[in-house]
């Protein structure tokens, strides 16, 4: 009997399971309420529902990986320890000072930055590295321990170590922590010579404050779940998805959890970038809406991966995949300007009260209530039916919306529908711009509450031909922790002309042999780990760097070139190149072989359930509804149609051929 | 009520390609960043990135990412002088004359390129960099002391930079051979280049898909509806004239003496003036602002915006929003001197004038507007050779700003204000691995916020080592030295900002503002920015804040105790010696009712006491149409015999000092000079 692998995913409303097939890729997917402050007892519950209505006991699970937006919500809700720094004398308002631009820069009514560390649990400790690495003022070991005894009176439970230039030499950041490990043994340090080791201060400081911030609920949430794994009966290796895609085992990922951030919706873009493998397509991108936002990401080849990012009112700079929120989510309020402009977003009505037509006392119109206006979505098409939404609400609310633009109740659903629509192509072309790629050469796949119910109209408006709606789209992310592979990423500062690329050949050989030992810890075997070289470059002179791919042997001065014409759309052959740091990825891929028929098709043509009224740009067109489960794999069909499923609801507008593959994957084309 | 605004464009498309517009601009700003040379390009952000109709409006401008200096920027003449036109052109200047005040300072060098669709021009792209060298008397080009433009560096009027896609490389030689760091600067405007490139990229696909009449109409709706938008914000306003004014202060200025910029704000239904009638005249000093008096000056209306983005963040951010804001800056005086002024440290005057505004909006709305933040936007800037070469290394060091002032509503920010919260400040790791210093300290002031029922922000604290021989510090811009940011309602005035230098192996010693300061080896530079203003009396803060404060080191236990009335021992609030301390500050008459609406701190009061609103304007009177250079000598003498005279012109006899005026023109004239 073929093994099973375990992913979960645990978010704010729902906690979702999915179990995989290793033999056939076959996906079962489960969704219980994630239980608020025990987010574990969700999980195991989950679990334990999925292993019984699939007829399996713990010994089939031969992997479990786990991702969760636990870590963001900590740092969103600052609900995370009280957490101490410590710095070089000098500077103890890094936090404060930050890089001093303001949000929302000459507002003189926008709220105060508010630093994740109060400037009274901050102490400066003597020491002094310079640029070079050299040390100019040897450290002060025992202000760094008085310093930490007044911390640990003043509250404190979890520290954060940040000097100047610790990503040249971290020496002293090193001894530092040997002292506190011997004086503090069980108190939660880390240091941001080993959380992330890149230049600028700031950025650096806060992902080493972040990861202590998060450190305490991170490490007990890692810590009970395998606990309850292991109760249960399960023995098999406890992975977590980071923030890169990847997986590291239970014990690193709670000993760096700042790097696990992002593990929710990476696994997402995983999973899209697994499903897009079997299904043969390399150039894709991913759209993720659900209740408060449309996030996208960039797969060719591999998902593309971004070293800065957004949390709340920080950046994060971290290799993570590159997800990027381009607007609104099925909860999003519409809302008319003073002006009779008509706007949507950035306000969401959330899970609670939701949108209108939930009828749990939110009045304003949503995405969601013009989805429903329109004839896009029905009354009854959620969860199989076990929720039911409010036709009459959504129409008082978006009717109210239409006196404002002097618009019937039809044309106003309509009009937020192509605005929040406009909202997300805004965002999309710059995104295109900075990444260099041409979009006419890229699909889509769509997931989320509301990524299938919105996908067609943001292609049509984006010029992007080709759909795909994955088999489970509302469970994306737990496919992907299940499916993940192990993955980690190892950095290293060299600053130095392309003169010496020799020199860079053996750094990167060193670095291929501690990325083995590191997989070796791991328990992994190595044989078939790939290991992926890039640098950050630029021109000298310049500050910001950008990724550069590079082959074995391959000439990384004409690679730099060329990728960076592609992003900027010039080029500067008079000046000289600089490597700033130099990358390697470790991967182990995981032993998935590739998925199969999920389920087989009942009959060959489809009858529609009913057909539906749908308002579709000023036109009225009666839309087939089908039970997607029941669309035959291979058969063609024409838009517009409406395919209903437990978990999301498809719209095919017009304009689109659909047909379903063997694996349970929608895809669709434009027509001509 | 708001302003009725029907866009021209089908209203759910003119969104949709509002959205698109505002996407170009931040593109351009991202390329920008990540593609520029000098620290004050790529990490500071000095950038303006636009799309600009051909009539010369902005009509999208970065919001996200650059200066928030845009509105009101007005390329109409150096569009004209241009051209003509061909695709793939690129025109540049730097000229203040020729561009009628777009351009304000040598070191913003404009760029601009047209944009077609099918042979028709649909707008340009635009974008000023500041270069970080254009030449001059100093590293940097900016010396406050300067005495005409000239001592500025390099002057290039309008010019085509790239004909039809080529770059003219000879033009760009003369340009970089005036300037200090040629391959610097030389990035930098490559990587403007293609951000303009990029821009005309995204629009022309725009056109492609919409067509150029639909574009043209929706550039036009935006800025349509920005200034719907502005028109209802004034009206929101009470009519009325609302005077205020502020100064730059005198260390750097001939003889010493404090320049006024004085304001009415005049508002009319949906109509503002900024009328700086009163204010005093140019100075041979580098603060002069060359708006040439136009409508919506970019650099006169920085308050108006701000405000106007305060009170509503929805506001869209284009020229729109200053149609409705006329500008009088008469002939002659600091914000509008003859051509040639020296000018290179104007701003130190554009933040003055944008606090002035909202000091004049706050007489309007008492409890909506701010106290005075920090004043200072001051850029360090240094020069020192490299050790083993010898080459000369030029780079911005830091922009210094200090605290905000306190909202009634919330306190200030630290170490940054509102009106300079444009600018990314530098990473001190990247600045010690570009030049040879060491960076000490970048650290909050306790005590210099000033205190209130909400508390201004504190200013900062920066210590600059260098570590060769022959370096040179510049800081223009350095203010709030002398007059404090006010406070409001009572609440106390924020502390002044300081400089230091000290010699190695020893004790910083207090100095003036930086102009070209020599530095030695191993010598320390402190600069101490202000802290903002407070709001409120400071006995009526809640002492649970008061306590935080003092736990947070931002606040003394000692100010603690005598300003708030809050008394901490060990820890903790003694409440009732608390409740004794605030009743005796109240008996004391710390905030009189009813509070004043300002309070400016005793050397500003002391200053107004000897030089009071109607001797300052009676004085620039007697004084009016004398050519600029004559103006300054005759000016200072009658301020002479005013200050000689005191008891004679009190109270004010505006003929005696009109006497006194000719005397002097006679005294000065080339006739009694040659028979002297």
């Amino acid at each position: 009997m073929s093994g099973w692998r375990i992913g979960v995913d645990v978010g704010g409303t729902f906690t979702d399971v999915a179990l995989v097939e290793e033999a056939t890729g076959r996906v079962g997917v489960y969704k219980v309420p994630t239980t608020v402050g025990e987010p574990v007892s969700g999980v195991l519950e989950g679990v334990r529902e999925g292993l019984a209505r699939e007829g399996l006991d713990s010994a089939d699970v031969v992997y479990f990986g786990a991702g969760s937006t636990l870590a963001v919500n900590t740092i969103i809700q600052r609900s995370g320890e009280p957490t101490g720094l410590l710095v070089t004398q000098g500077f103890r308002d890094v936090l404060e000072i930050r890089r001093t631009r303001l949000p929302d820069a000459p507002s003189f009514e926008a709220a105060r930055p508010v630093p994740l560390v109060r400037r009274a649990h901050v102490r400066e400790v003597r020491e002094r590295v310079g640029a070079d690495g050299a040390v100019l003022r040897p450290l002060d070991t025992d202000s760094v321990v008085q310093g930490v005894e007044e911390l640990l009176e003043a509250g404190v439970t979890a520290l954060a170590v940040s000097f100047l230039h610790t990503y040249i030499n971290p020496a002293h950041e090193q001894v530092a922590q040997a002292a506190i490990a011997e004086c503090w043994p069980d108190l939660f340090v880390c240091a941001s010579w080993e959380t992330w080791p890149q230049q600028r201060e700031y950025e650096r400081t806060l992902v080493c404050v972040m990861n202590a911030y998060v450190g305490a609920t991170m490490r007990s949430y890692y810590g009970k779940l395998e606990e309850g794994l292991r109760a249960m009966g399960i023995g098999c290796p406890v992975q977590i998805t980071q923030s890169n895609g990847g997986t590291v085992s239970i014990g690193e990922a709670a000993r760096i959890p700042v790097r696990t951030m992002f593990s929710g919706p990476a696994s997402g873009v995983m999973a899209a970038a697994k499903a897009a493998r079997e299904y043969g397509e390399a150039k894709l991108f991913t759209l993720d809406m659900g209740g408060t936002s449309a996030d996208m990401s960039l797969i060719d080849g591999a998902p593309r991966v971004s070293v800065e990012s957004t949390i709340g009112d920080f950046p994060l700079f971290l290799p993570a995949v590159a997800i990027e929120t381009i607007g609104a989510g099925g909860g999003s309020i519409a809302w008319v300007d003073p002006h009779g402009v008509l706007k949507v977003g950035p306000r969401s009505a959330g899970a609670d009260p939701g949108p209108a037509c939930y009828d749990r006392g939110g009045r304003e119109p949503t995405v969601t209530d013009a989805y429903l206006v329109t004839g896009v979505l029905g009354e009854n098409d959620l969860l199989g039916g076990r929720m039911t939404l409010s036709r009459a609400r959504a129409e008082d609310a978006v009717g109210s919306l239409g006196e404002a633009l002097g618009m019937e109740t039809i044309r106003a659903a309509e009009a937020v529908l192509r605005v929040a629509t406009a909202n997300m192509v805004a965002s999309f072309l710059p995104m295109i711009a900075r990444y260099g790629v041409d979009h006419r050469e890229f699909s889509l796949q769509a997931y989320g509450g509301a990524g299938p119910t919105h996908a067609f109209m943001l292609a049509a408006e984006a010029g992007i031909q080709r759909l795909v709606i994955p088999h489970a789209p509302g469970a994306m992310c737990a496919v992907g922790a299940a499916v993940a592979d192990v993955q980690m990423d190892f950095v290293r500062s060299v600053r130095a002309g392309l003169s010496d690329e020799k020199g860079m050949e053996e750094m990167f050989t060193e670095m291929e042999e501690t990325a083995r030992s590191w997989l070796a810890e791991q328990g992994l075997e190595t044989a078939s780990a790939e290991f992926e070289r890039s640098a950050d470059m630029r021109y000298e002179g310049q500050s910001f760097e950008i990724m550069v791919g590079l082959d074995r042997n391959g000439d990384a001065q004409e690679a730099f070139q060329r990728r960076y014409e592609e992003t900027f759309g010039y080029l500067d052959p008079d000046s000289a190149i600089e490597v700033l740091q130099i990358r390697m990825l470790a991967r182990v891929p995981n032993r998935m072989v590739g998925a199969a028929s999920s389920r087989l098709c009942e009959s060959d043509r489809p009858e529609p359930v009913e057909t539906r009224e749908v308002t579709h740009q000023g036109r009225q067109l009666a839309v087939p509804v089908y039970q997607r489960a029941r669309i035959p794999t291979g058969l063609k069909l024409s838009g517009p149609a409406v395919l209903l499923q437990y978990d999301t609801t498809v719209f095919v507008t017009p304009g689109f051929a659909f047909w379903a593959d063997a694996a349970g994957n929608l895809h669709a084309e434009a027509d001509g | 009520m708001s302003e009725t605004f029907t866009p021209k464009s089908d209203p759910v498309l003119f969104e949709i390609l509002r959205c698109q517009f505002q996407g170009v601009v931040e593109e351009m700003g991202e390329l920008l960043t990540h593609c520029g040379h000098t620290v004050f390009v790529k990490e500071t952000q000095d950038f303006i990135v636009a799309l600009v109709t051909p009539r010369g409006e902005v009509a999208a401008c970065s919001v996200d990412i650059g200066l928030w200096i845009g509105v009101g920027q007005n390329f109409k003449a150096v569009f004209d002088a241009g051209g003509p036109y061909r695709p793939g052109d690129v025109w540049f200047t730097n000229d203040p004359e020729q561009s009628r005040g777009l351009v304000t300072h040598l070191l913003d060098v404009f760029c601009w390129r047209p944009i077609y669709h099918e042979g028709e021009l649909v707008c340009f792209a635009a974008a000023f960099i500041h270069c970080t060298d254009v030449g001059g008397l100093a590293p940097g080009s900016i010396a406050p002391s300067a005495v005409d433009q000239h001592q500025e560096g390099v002057v290039i009027p309008v010019t085509r930079l790239v004909a039809e896609g080529e770059m003219r490389e000879d033009v760009l030689r003369i340009f970089l051979r005036n300037c200090r760091v040629p391959d610097k600067n030389r990035g930098d405007v490559l990587a403007m280049l293609g951000a303009l490139k990029r821009a005309e990229l995204r629009v022309t696909g725009l056109a492609e898909k919409f067509g150029g009449d639909v574009l043209r109409t929706a550039l036009d709706d935006v800025l349509d509806y920005a200034e719907a938008q502005a028109r209802s914000l004034i009206r929101e306003v009470p009519d009325g004239d609302y005077a205020f004014w502020d100064y730059l202060e005198g260390d750097l200025m001939p003889e010493g003496r404090h320049v006024r910029i004085r304001l009415t704000l005049r508002i009319r239904g949906d109509e503002m003036l900024l009328d700086f009638e009163g204010t005093d005249p140019q100075v041979a000093a580098a603060f002069n602002l060359p708006s040439y008096s136009t409508d919506g000056h970019y650099l006169l209306v920085m308050g108006v915006v701000n405000f106007m983005r305060s009170v509503n963040p929805h506001t869209v951010y284009n020229s729109g929003l200053v149609r409705a804001v006329r500008v009088n800056a008469p002939r002659g005086s600091l914000l509008n001197p003859e051509p040639g002024a020296p000018i290179g440290a104007r701003q130190a005057t554009f933040f003055r004038v944008a606090d002035i505004v909202l000091g004049a909006l706050a007489h309007a709305w008492r409890e909506r507007m701010p106290a005075a933040g920090c004043g200072q936007g001051s850029i360090m800037v240094m020069a020192a050779p490299d050790f083993s070469t010898g080459t000369n290394l030029v780079s911005t060091v830091q922009p210094l700003v200090g605290g905000s002032g306190a909202r009634p509503w919330d306190d200030g920010t630290e170490g940054v204000d509102f009106t300079t919260g444009f600018y990314r400040n530098i990473p001190n790791e990247v600045l010690e691995s570009e030049m040879p210093v060491l960076v000490e300290r970048y650290a909050l002031i306790p005590d210099s916020g000033g205190a209130g029922r909400t508390r201004g922000g504190c200013g900062l604290h920066y210590s600059l080592r260098l570590l060769v021989p022959g370096g040179v510090v510049t800081a223009r811009g350095m203010e709030r030295f002398h007059f404090q940011p006010w406070g409001r309602e009572a609440g106390r005035p924020g502390d002044t900002g300081r400089a230091f230098l000290q010699a190695p192996g020893e004790e910083p010693r207090q100095i003036e503002k930086i102009n070209v300061l020599d530095v030695p080896a191993g010598g320390v530079v402190h600069a101490h920015s202000a802290g903002g203003g407070g709001f409120g009396p400071p006995r009526e803060r809640d002492p649970a804040l008061v306590l935080r404060d003092v736990e947070d080191g931002l606040v003394t236990p000692e100010s603690a105790g005598e300003v708030y009335g809050v008394i901490i021992q060990d820890g903790r609030i003694l409440e009732k010696e608390t409740e004794e301390r605030r009743r005796l500050l109240a008996d004391e008459g710390d905030g009189a009712t009813p509070p004043a609406p300002f309070s400016f701190g005793v050397n500003r009061e002391a200053f107004e006491r000897l030089w009071p609103d109607d001797l300052q304007l009676a004085v620039n009177r007697a004084t009016e149409g004398i050519p600029p250079a004559i103006r300054q000598h005759v000016r200072f003498e009658a301020m002479r015999a005013v200050e000689e005279a005191r008891s004679v012109v009190e109270p004010l006899d505006e003929s005696w000092l009109e006497a006194r005026v000719s005397e002097i023109i006679e005294r000065m004239s080339p006739r009694s000079t040659h028979s002297a």
